[in-house]
């Protein structure tokens, strides 16, 4: 699992301060933060942001207006206002300490992986491709073309829906090949298959792919 | 049996971290003896590539960062991309642990919310109650991905926690 750095848009206004003051190549100190200030503003309206990211950002201009009001006219402090520089400084020191992250990150280890297979890949699936793999199955049963009917005999079905929960609920994770080679015959097969698809419907299990879905065999 | 060969095949057979506590109370033995345990056992391990790794509360055996590039070559691994934001987020985690969310928007000066979600998908943190708060810490997956036996390795760790 190594990084792969992805340079974004500032990640919030912390960000967007550090490098304003660094493209000036000023200190982080209230009278650097003043000289910005209209720089800070002008980026934000200028910004497409969400309301979420857009309260972060206007709260730090809020901060940034009031400490450069201060500069003339007299404003008390307020119990609950954060110091900006020290703020900076701390976000600052995070910046670098992602990058001792991302350097350590080349020196990764592993260690045993569930379910490994070479050269396999996971994706997501949906109940769609699980018929798709349930028909390949089948087909690899060598099971005959014709179309059968389910006896509607409650009490063996019933029994296979019993078998199924007990098989699965032995398991943490398991591989459709390993379920589906439980049933004895094509009716426990299809109840087997029904509940899989059951299960996932009411998101009690989730479903995932060892192979890139369009790329099977 | 002796005590390191106890250790190391439990270890072996997992593909999961296994809890120190439980570990060491099948073992008949202390949490610090077991930790003392495992450094002998990891002297022994590192002629053969492996090591085990602990975050304090579990341990794992894992390969050694030597031969990364050749399990990466074999199985074909595909490296996963971690975003800006979540390897800020996962920065603030490593160097404060423990911390709660609230602490680390505050650093970072925006909700961190995705960011702990996807750290937390990644297994590279963890939540706990420290306090009677939720707060996180990283993982032996995290230290796995950094390539280090324990958090004391990463750099800058200690000066951070002083």
């Amino acid at each position: 699992m190594p990084f792969v750095l992805e340079l974004e848009n500032f990640q919030g206004p912390f960000d967007l301060l550090l490098n304003l003051l660094d493209k000036q190549k000023l200190e982080i100190t209230e009278i650097s933060l003043s000289k910005i200030t209209d720089d800070y503003l002008d980026y934000i309206s200028q910004m497409n942001l969400t309301i979420e990211e857009m309260n972060s950002f206007l709260y730090i201009a809020a901060k940034l207006s009031l400490d450069k009001s201060r500069a003339v006219i007299n404003i008390p402090d307020t119990e609950d206002e954060i110091d900006l520089t020290e703020s900076l400084k701390q976000y600052q020191l995070i910046k670098k300490q992602a990058q001792i992250l991302a350097k350590f990150s080349k020196g990764r280890m592993y260690s045993r992986q569930k379910n490994l297979y070479k050269n396999t890949k996971t994706a997501e699936i949906l109940p769609l491709e699980l018929t798709s793999i349930y028909s390949s199955i089948l087909k690899n049963l060598e099971l005959s073309q014709k179309t059968h009917t389910l006896k509607n005999n409650k009490d063996y079905l019933d029994k296979a829906k019993v078998k199924f929960n007990i098989h699965v609920s032995r398991l943490r994770e398991y591989s459709i090949d390993e379920i589906m080679s439980v049933p004895k015959n094509r009716t426990e097969a299809i109840v087997f298959f029904m509940s899989i698809l059951e299960l996932i419907k009411k998101q009690h299990i989730s479903g995932q792919a060892n192979i890139l879905i369009g790329t099977s065999k | 049996m002796n005590l390191t060969a106890k250790i190391i095949t439990i270890l072996f057979y997992s593909s999961e971290p296994i809890n120190i506590t439980s570990l060491a109370k099948n073992l008949g033995i202390k949490s610090g003896e077991l930790l003392d345990e495992i450094k002998t056992a990891n002297r022994k391990l590192s002629d053969l590539g492996l090591i085990i790794i602990t975050d304090g509360s579990t341990a794992q055996m894992a390969a050694m960062p030597e031969y990364t590039s050749l399990i990466d070559e074999f199985y074909d691994s595909t490296p996963q991309a971690l975003s800006q934001p979540a390897l800020e987020t996962l920065s603030v985690v490593a160097y404060q642990q423990p911390i709660s969310k609230d602490e680390i928007d505050e650093i970072r000066g925006v909700s961190s919310e995705q960011s702990i979600k996807n750290l937390l998908n990644k297994h590279l943190i963890k939540k706990g109650v420290v306090g009677g708060l939720e707060k996180y810490k990283t993982t032996t997956d995290f230290l796995k991905l950094m390539g280090i036996e324990d958090i004391n390795q990463l750099e800058g760790y200690e000066n951070a926690h002083k």
